[in-house]
């Protein structure tokens, strides 16, 4: 499965503090830039240039 | 595994041959709530529990039971509206009582089931874990250091450490599978729009699904079978089962080897399926319910964003700055998605893989104050309950490590065909016939 990359977890103070800057427009884009990243959102493909379902072995 | 002390069917066989009753059921029940209360899985404990069990005596001792369940206790989770209690949704805010059941609240009342309380949850149902700190995080009875797995943690826990025979949960992205699995349950999400979720509180436009967690599939079943108001094939077998290989890709080596093992048992060598579609599902259902939750609760936040958790707040406003372009990108590879899970149901009967990539990840004693936000042990986690919660197609979770061992709970998932809730069921079947339940070490039940 593509995950998105590691990164540190967000909580206690730094939560909070998160949470109140995403809450002003061009800080939460801001942020959402790195989360956007880390989730592999840009990478996305269309389907159409992925490879069909494949059989890799039988039994 | 009908003789499983608190299970539905074994409660429906008691009555039946008059050896117990619902309202010692619910009695007991009530005591194992009490002795458990510090684990936060029971939010609201529903008054009308004692009435209902009481009628329901009387029609067990005139030979007339309404069906399998009635006068079975069962709890559901608190984004199910049940009248004259808050549908919280897991915040602080949402008080208001509502004046009507759910659909499938209804569907449980008329087949008799005495819904006695209603479940912790995670916040709005926005995350795989289970952390609540509103209320608390329901204690997950294998350790109690480990998250219980979510959204739908109180019904979870509730059902694991003998609360409840069985319970109701909703499932947006894994929360039924996601906390059945991690606390040694099977939890199963049946084909989109098999059981109606009119008056459940939605998380997304159309991922958003209900089921059952319970100690059993046939306990399973019998849930599903009064909420979606159909009568399950008992005599299916599952001939073409396969290996979704991708949804092994980044797991647990325990996770993997227990899966492998428990289908190799179950089905025999399987042949493996690759699911390039798939495979990106963790992306695609960021982007689907960051943009949905965002839009659908968009006056919750304006209102309310100072009472939500810091991990709730922060997932609707960036879901909110999401882009068409990533929304249009996300729904063609969501079509994708479906075209390639139902192109491998034409082809086998059974698709098998991890029902979570990891063991329950450890709760961090500051999570459990504030919550937590961390996308890369979520998407670990529930990358694999993900994908059907995209295509519609049924899914379930059955427990899959051998009896007797002290293991962590490892599940294995199994979809079908759109529309195919039996056969997911049957297979199901086929593992637990192998594996089956194991009680946990934290116990409040009889």
């Amino acid at each position: 499965m593509h995950l998105p990359v590691p990164a540190p977890p967000i909580r206690g103070p730094l939560l909070w503090l998160v949470s109140r800057l995403t809450s002003v427009g061009f800080l939460r884009d801001l942020v959402l830039l790195k989360v956007r990243a880390d989730a592999g959102i840009p990478k996305m493909p269309f389907p159409d240039a992925l490879p069909a379902a494949r059989v890799e072995g039988k039994p | 595994m009908s003789g499983w002390p608190l299970g539905v069917a074994a409660l429906a066989q008691a009555f039946r041959a008059g050896k117990d009753d619902p309202v010692r059921a619910l009695a007991r029940a009530r005591a194992a709530a009490e002795k458990g209360k510090g684990d936060h899985a029971i939010l609201w404990k529903v008054e009308e529990a004692e009435r209902e069990a009481e009628a329901s005596r009387a029609r067990h001792a005139d030979g007339a039971p309404l069906s399998p369940l009635d006068g079975v206790p069962l709890v559901v989770k608190d984004c199910i509206d049940v009248a004259g209690y808050p549908t919280t949704n897991g915040t602080r805010f949402l008080m208001a009582k509502v004046a009507k059941d759910a659909a499938l609240v209804a569907r449980l009342r008329a087949a008799g089931a005495v819904i006695f309380a209603k479940t912790n949850m995670h916040e709005f149902g926005c995350q795989p874990t289970g952390v609540n700190p509103h209320y608390g995080t329901p204690v997950n009875p294998w350790d109690p250091d480990r998250i219980p797995g979510g959204s739908s943690a109180g019904s979870a826990v509730s059902v694991a450490s003998g609360i409840a025979p069985a319970a109701i949960g909703t499932d947006a992205g894994g929360s039924v599978r996601m906390p059945a699995t991690l606390c040694g349950l099977v939890g199963f999400k049946p084909t989109f729009g098999a059981v109606p979720t009119d008056g459940c509180a939605a998380l997304t436009r159309d991922l958003d699904h209900a089921g059952p967690l319970a100690w059993t599939v046939e306990d399973a079943t019998l849930l599903f079978e009064a909420m979606a108001e159909v009568k399950v094939d008992r005599g299916l077998r599952p001939a073409r089962v396969a290996l979704l290989t991708d949804f092994l890709e980044g797991a647990d080596p325990a996770v993997v080897e227990t899966v492998r093992a428990a289908a190799r048992d179950a089905f025999g060598a399987l042949p493996e399926e690759r699911t390039p579609c798939c495979a990106w599902a963790a992306a695609v259902e960021f982007v689907v319910v960051g943009s949905d939750a965002s839009a659908l609760m968009a006056d919750l936040l304006r209102d309310h964003a100072g009472e939500m958790g810091g991990d709730a707040r922060t997932i609707l406003q960036l879901g909110g700055g999401l882009k068409a372009a990533d929304r249009a990108k996300a729904d063609a590879l969501r079509a994708g998605m479906r075209r390639e899970l139902d192109a491998l149901c034409e082809r086998y009967d059974l698709l098998i893989g991890p029902a979570a990539g990891t063991l329950a990840p450890p709760l961090h004693p500051t999570a459990r104050r504030t919550g937590e936000l961390d996308t890369h042990t979520m998407a670990r986690l529930a990358a694999v309950t993900f994908p059907t919660n995209l295509t519609g197609h049924p899914s379930i979770s059955v427990p899959c490590v051998p009896a007797g061992s002290a293991a962590q709970p490892v599940g294995l998932q199994l979809i079908a065909a759109r529309g195919a809730d039996a056969m997911a069921l049957a297979g199901a079947r086929a593992v637990e016939a192998l594996r089956g339940p194991r009680r946990p070490p934290r116990w409040w039940g009889p």
